[in-house]
C-alpha cells in the first residue's frame, strides 16, 4: 500500500519583522528534510542563513553558483563560514518576496557530516536563480534550525516551512 | 486524502556496493523524484560522476545540457551527448562528506522522450575540484522508464550511501 512520505513538520509565517526563526525539536523519524522559504527583507537585501543545533562556529562550508540580470553569472565558495547559506539574494530589494528550497539529506544519520543542497530564485530587477551546496562539519543529528537574514531582518509575511521525507 | 508524494523504494547501503538498481518501477505516477547521498571508494580526485542507466540500456541516446556547473570558482556552460550529470564525493574528499543530488524524471511513463533535471554537488574544503551544477538531460526513447541503475564512474558506492526514489502524482 502506498504510504504518504511527505509530511509537514512545521510552518511559521512572520507577523512582525525579526532577525530569524528557530525550528526546534525536529523529529528524527524521517530520512530527509526539505525546507521551503519565501522571504523578504525589511530593508535592502539579505541572504538566508541556516545554523544547525545552535552551532554558530566556523564549522560550515558552502559553494554557491548564481546567474542574475544584475550581477551576471558566477560562483563563490567559503570554507569556514559560521552558517549554511541557502540563497544568493544580494541583488534583490525589500519589495519582492524571493523563494528557495533546500534538502537536508540523511539529517539524522550520525555517521556523516550533514549536507544541504537546493535552489533559490529572485524576483524584481535583479532576478535570477542560484544553486548551492553546504555541509556542516558535524555528525550529530539535526534537531534544530535557526533560519535568519545574514545581513538584515526578515519582514512580515516571510514564511518558513519544514517537511519530512520518509524513506522507509 | 489523496497521496501525492509516495516512497517507491529506498536503498541505504550497509556495505560497499557496485550497483544500485530500482527495478519494476510502478507506472502509476506522473513523475519520479530521486534523492541521492553518495560517496565513492575512488581515490584521488575529490568528486566523480554517477552513471545513470535507464532501462538497463547504456546505448548512446542521452543528450545532456548543463545550464552551468562550477569547478575551481568558474562557471562553465556545457552540452554533449552521452555525458553524466550526477556527482558524488570520493575517498579523496573530506571524511564524512557525501555528494548530494536531486533528480526529477518528468512524465517518465509517457510515450515522449524522457527528460530529467538534476541539481547535484560534491564539495571538499580547500579543494578546487568540487562541483555543483544544474543539468538537464533528454533520452530519446519513447519507452516508459521501468528501471534505473546507478554505478560509480570509478570505484564502488560506500556504505552509508542512500538512494530514495519517490513517485509524484498529479491530482
Amino acid at each position: 500500500m502506498a504510504v504518504e512520505t511527505f509530511d509537514s513538520i512545521k510552518t511559521q509565517t512572520l507577523t512582525s519583522s525579526t532577525a530569524g526563526i528557530t525550528f526546534s525539536d525536529i523529529p528524527s523519524g524521517y530520512t530527509h528534510l526539505m525546507l521551503a522559504v519565501t522571504a523578504i527583507a525589511t530593508t535592502g537585501n539579505t541572504d538566508i542563513g541556516v545554523q544547525l543545533n545552535g552551532d554558530s562556529g566556523s564549522n560550515y562550508h558552502f559553494q554557491m553558483m548564481y546567474g542574475n540580470t544584475s550581477g551576471g553569472n558566477g560562483t563563490y565558495r567559503t570554507s569556514t563560514p559560521t552558517r549554511m547559506q541557502i540563497t544568493d539574494w544580494s541583488y534583490t530589494d525589500s519589495s519582492t518576496f524571493n523563494n528557495c528550497v533546500a534538502y537536508f539529506l540523511n539529517y539524522s544519520d550520525t555517521n556523516v557530516w550533514k549536507t544541504a543542497t537546493g535552489k533559490s530564485t529572485r524576483g524584481n530587477t535583479g532576478g535570477g536563480i542560484d544553486v548551492y551546496q553546504n555541509y556542516w562539519r558535524n555528525t550529530n543529528a539535526i534537531s534544530s534550525m535557526y533560519i535568519f537574514g545574514t545581513t538584515g531582518n526578515l519582514n512580515t509575511g516571510s514564511t518558513f516551512s519544514l517537511y519530512g521525507l520518509k524513506a522507509s | 486524502m489523496a497521496l501525492t508524494h509516495n516512497l517507491i523504494q529506498t536503498r541505504r547501503l550497509v556495505s560497499n556496493q557496485t550497483t544500485i538498481t530500482f527495478s519494476n518501477i510502478p507506472q502509476t505516477y506522473t513523475d519520479l523524484r530521486l534523492l541521492v547521498s553518495a560517496r565513492s571508494t575512488a581515490t584521488g580526485q575529490v568528486r566523480r560522476y554517477v552513471n545513470v542507466n535507464i532501462n538497463s540500456s547504456s546505448s548512446p541516446q542521452t543528450y545532456v545540457r548543463s545550464i552551468a556547473y562550477s569547478t575551481n570558482n568558474t562557471v562553465t556552460d556545457f552540452d554533449n551527448v552521452n555525458s553524466n550529470y550526477l556527482v558524488m564525493t570520493t575517498d579523496g574528499a573530506d571524511s564524512g562528506v557525501f555528494g548530494i543530488g536531486e533528480l526529477y524524471f518528468i512524465n517518465y511513463s509517457g510515450s515522449t522522450n524522457k527528460a530529467v533535471t538534476c541539481t547535484s554537488g560534491a564539495l571538499s574544503s580547500g579543494n578546487s575540484e568540487h562541483m555543483i551544477g544544474i543539468w538537464g538531460a533528454t533520452r530519446s526513447t519513447t519507452t516508459a522508464i521501468t528501471s534505473l541503475q546507478f554505478t560509480c564512474e570509478i570505484g564502488d558506492f560506500v556504505a552509508g550511501s542512500v538512494f530514495s526514489l519517490y513517485g509524484i502524482k498529479k491530482l
